[in-house]
């Protein structure tokens, strides 16, 4: 790990790529709420963690093809849930953050005659119960994969206890349907699977799924099924 | 520097207690060396360097009893 620019970021929403959209993102991550527990006893504040939230705060370029369908895809702003995905890198093993959030606002925006593009502002909060997830890639960023494949090892250094999520976001499929899978491993030689994913058959699909238990210290993506050009990005936290 | 003969700077290997001779199925599917194992398929073809311990840990494998 090493400091970086924005160069590589990339977002993906439901399943497509926006990153030809997006400006600029800010917010990436997650704040805590803090409760009051100051008591008699003490003489400075006190405080205890409560609830987890995270945003997204998203600047774009009005675009009424791909950006404007998928920001507001009938026309209204979506309620349901969708899954978020932002890639900080296009290597395997470095940083992702990938959440489920609700859209809060789409503004679309006319500058003066002459000075800039038609933007939109786009805000995304955390909806589905659990914090926004810090990743890993595991993948190097979005990744085709023509045949049943195997990815690059992720070295997390040691093994966890508690669980994790992963998520994937498939913005293109040829043909066919791919299972994704991540397994584990405690040498880096014996792998077992650990979680997978529900098989995807078409373009826009993105699922978050939950890990419990002990994740070993290695983990990496493979994918089975019959398919062709599955284009794919997968993080994968651990709690 | 003074040495004594419990030396201790080897790295350790740790000695695996289940073998490939006591593995009697494959419960889940794994990998070694990237050599893919489905559940039921013949265990002789396992490489004997495979992480036998870690595997029936996860529920992989089943061994011989006793």
């Amino acid at each position: 790990m090493a400091k970086t620019t924005g160069l590589q970021t990339k977002f993906y929403l439901a399943g497509v790529d926006m990153s030809a959209d997006v400006a600029s993102i800010s917010n990436i991550g997650y704040t805590q709420t803090l409760a009051d527990t100051t008591n008699l006893s003490v003489s400075a504040m006190e405080r205890i963690p409560s609830t987890i939230d995270g945003t997204l705060a998203i600047s774009a370029f009005f675009d009424s093809a791909n950006g404007h369908s998928t920001w507001v895809p009938s026309g209204d702003i979506p309620t349901a849930d969708r899954n978020a995905f932002v890639g900080m890198s296009t290597t395997v093993g470095e940083a992702c953050l990938f959440g489920a959030f609700k859209q809060t606002s789409y503004y679309v925006s006319r500058p003066d005659a002459g000075t800039g593009a038609i933007t939109c502002a786009i805000d995304l909060s955390a909806a589905d119960g659990a914090s926004p997830s810090f990743a890993v890639l595991q993948t190097a960023g979005l990744e085709t994969n023509a045949a049943t494949d195997t990815y690059t090892a992720v070295d997390n250094a040691a093994s966890s206890a508690s669980g994790g999520r992963m998520s994937v976001q498939c913005t293109s499929i040829g043909s066919g349907s791919i299972t994704l899978s991540v397994e584990d491993s405690a040498d880096n030689i014996t792998y077992a699977s650990l979680a997978s994913f529900t098989a995807i058959s078409a373009a826009g699909s993105s699922e978050i799924v939950s890990i419990s238990g002990t994740i070993d210290r290695y983990t990496k993506l493979v994918s089975s099924g019959t398919f062709t050009n599955a284009v794919v990005i997968v993080g994968l936290s651990r709690s | 520097m003074a040495t004594s003969g419990n030396y201790k700077g080897r790295p350790k290997v740790k000695k695996q207690k289940v073998k490939l001779e006591d593995v009697t199925g494959i419960l889940h599917a794994f990998s070694v060396d990237g050599v893919r194992f489905e559940a039921g398929e013949d265990t002789q073809s396992i490489p004997p360097h495979a992480n036998f311990d870690w595997l029936l840990r996860r529920g992989a494998i089943s061994i011989k009893e006793g």
